[in-house]
């Protein structure tokens, strides 16, 4: 079975933080049988069997904020993402307020952004089990590594 | 005295400890002791964000643990630094007789509700503890 990888930054600090988290969530529960999700702390702990997953499979990782935590602990494990989606840029493209959002749990604006991201991650998680480079929304700026040789011997 | 101590959950996204570790530290950092602890982020700290490794060398860590392998007592340690109190939530709702399995990593049901209620009491005296401490100084956290 072709899986990809997904890990959220995962911290704790910040409502992005918990975004990405539900971001997560809502990719693997729309894609049970093409998703596994990877912990950040168990990475950067270096978890064997974590390790194992997010170097066999294609990863994409959903970085909360601008130290960008998500992307440095795959990148500190030798580990190359496939996709790397940054929340404050999809925020900022959908215009979406996260003023009296909570840490602690979403409101309404802090469930939309989690959605968008799902949204993105969940087409290029369709485009790639369809051996297709991910066709990402053309105005978003994201960091998407193009080698499709690799990208796709990996599935 | 320490002014202040630095809660570190491991916040783990696959175990339902990770959860309650999570949600605990919240209550913990808002609710209980508002303006006595700094919180730390695992992620944040691996990457050397300069706040983070600030929070561990400059107050006693308490380190929340999801995971039986200790994530967060691992990484404090990689920076030589001494944790105060490393609490393995498991086995601590285990002692108390709380079981969790109407819950998981995504969603708390009552139990696990229940469970970060008595995690976040019990982090919050560990933290009363450290900041009553006397002669508790940066060199002997």
């Amino acid at each position: 079975m072709k899986k990809i990888a997904i890990m959220p930054c995962n911290g704790v600090g910040r409502v992005v933080s918990t975004i990405t988290r539900e971001s997560a969530y809502k990719i693997h529960s729309l894609r049970p049988n093409a998703t596994i999700l990877i912990s950040s702390p168990d990475l950067a702990a270096d978890n064997p069997e974590t390790l194992l997953n997010a170097k066999k499979y294609p990863l994409i990782v959903i970085d909360g904020c601008k130290p960008r935590c998500g992307s440095n602990i795959v990148k500190a494990k030798g580990i190359k993402p496939i996709l790397e989606i940054y929340a404050p840029l999809v925020c900022a493209n959908k215009k979406i307020p996260l003023s009296g959002e909570t840490r602690v749990k979403l409101g309404l604006n802090g469930a939309w952004l989690a959605e968008a991201i799902t949204g993105i991650a969940v087409q290029a998680i369709d485009d790639l089990l369809s051996n297709k480079i991910p066709v990402i929304q053309k105005n978003l700026p994201f960091e998407i590594y193009m080698d499709n040789e690799e990208i796709l011997s990996r599935l | 005295m320490p002014e202040k101590v630095c809660i570190l959950p491991s916040s783990e996204l696959t175990t339902v400890f990770g959860k309650i570790g999570r949600q605990a530290s919240y209550i913990v950092c808002e609710d209980l002791k508002p303006g006595k602890i700094v919180l730390g982020c695992m992620p944040a700290l691996f990457s050397n964000v300069r706040e983070d490794v600030d929070f561990i060398t400059q107050y006693p860590v308490i380190t929340l643990e999801g995971h039986p392998m200790h994530h967060a007592a691992k990484l404090v340690k990689k920076y030589s630094q001494v944790i105060s109190a490393e609490i393995d939530i498991e086995n601590l709702l285990k002692e108390a007789d709380i079981e969790v399995s109407d819950s998981s990593p995504e969603k708390l049901g009552p139990n696990g509700e229940k469970a970060v209620k008595f995690l976040a009491e019990y982090t919050a005296k560990a933290v009363d503890k450290l900041l009553t401490r006397p002669g508790l100084e940066r060199s002997n956290f």
